[in-house]
């Protein structure tokens, strides 16, 4: 499959596509960070670092609400197709972020 | 039990352990992993007729080449899954991101000790795995699952 470099990606379209993805989002959605780099195996790669509620991150609703996130930033950004990039998704909560601020979460 | 079907457990256990403690949650995004790992390769290995020799012939899968099966079909481009039920597509890229997902993250919990693991983070992966292992059986008769569970093991080549 080629891959497009990171180098080549148009960031200001992306975050213009990525804006409109976060529009489509749930109230149980915080924030939507993300970075481009490279994963363990060098691809490049868009990670998304997702703050959610904390009532979407208890053990009964967390597959549920994470899953949907990810599944509607996945069809609205089609990061393979339109990118080149491989998409990973983490998340966590406001009350974790805010006892441990992560600038990459911000 | 099957050894999948235990380390989905055990990942479990380790999440809900409580103190909650580093190490803790870096084995709990280990374990799932794992737990996937395996239970990919034991539906994969399934249609081996000889029983006996489908844990043998498991040694033949290599995680690199999982994980680039696995963000293969995602790509609509090469995989664009046309005459297949939108909601079998679906389950299965929902299978195979986890699966890329899980593997990346074990990295970063078990070789990356410059930043602590939250909790939420750590619940996210255990039950990413869990819900792999809950909605795999639904499509694992399907053709486009079944193509999936081959190409595990096959190199892609070109030429």
């Amino acid at each position: 499959m080629p891959y497009i470099p990171v180098g080549f990606i148009h960031q200001s379209a992306l975050q213009e596509t990525i804006d409109k993805a976060k529009s489509v989002l749930g109230p149980e959605v915080w924030h939507v960070a993300y970075r481009i780099g490279e994963d363990n195996t060098g691809t490049p790669s868009i990670f998304f670092r997702i703050t959610m509620q904390d009532f979407a991150m208890t053990e009964t609703a967390i597959s549920d609400s994470t899953g949907r996130v990810a599944t509607a930033l996945f069809d609205q950004i089609r990061p393979l197709e339109n990118w080149g990039l491989r998409p990973y998704f983490n998340f966590r909560s406001v009350s974790e972020q805010q006892k441990r601020p992560d600038p990459d979460w911000a | 039990m099957a050894y999948h079907d235990e380390l989905i457990a055990h990942a479990l256990d380790l999440i809900r352990l409580s103190p909650l403690t580093e190490m803790h949650l870096r084995r709990a995004v280990s374990a799932p992993y794992y737990a996937v790992f395996h239970l990919l390769i034991f539906e994969s290995t399934q249609h081996w007729d000889n029983a006996a020799l489908r844990t043998v012939l498991g040694r033949g899968y290599d995680h690199g080449l999982m994980r680039s099966t696995s963000n293969r079909v995602l790509d609509s481009r090469e995989f664009p899954y046309t005459n297949a039920d939108p909601r079998n597509v679906a389950t299965l890229r929902e299978i195979a991101q986890g699966f890329s997902q899980l593997q990346q993250d074990r990295h970063f919990a078990d070789y990356n000790l410059t930043q602590p693991l939250d909790p939420g983070t750590a619940l996210s992966q255990v039950k990413r795995a869990e819900k792999i292992f809950r909605i795999l059986p639904i499509i694992k008769h399907e053709q486009i699952m079944q193509e999936y569970l081959t190409l595990l093991l096959v190199k892609n080549r070109t030429a």
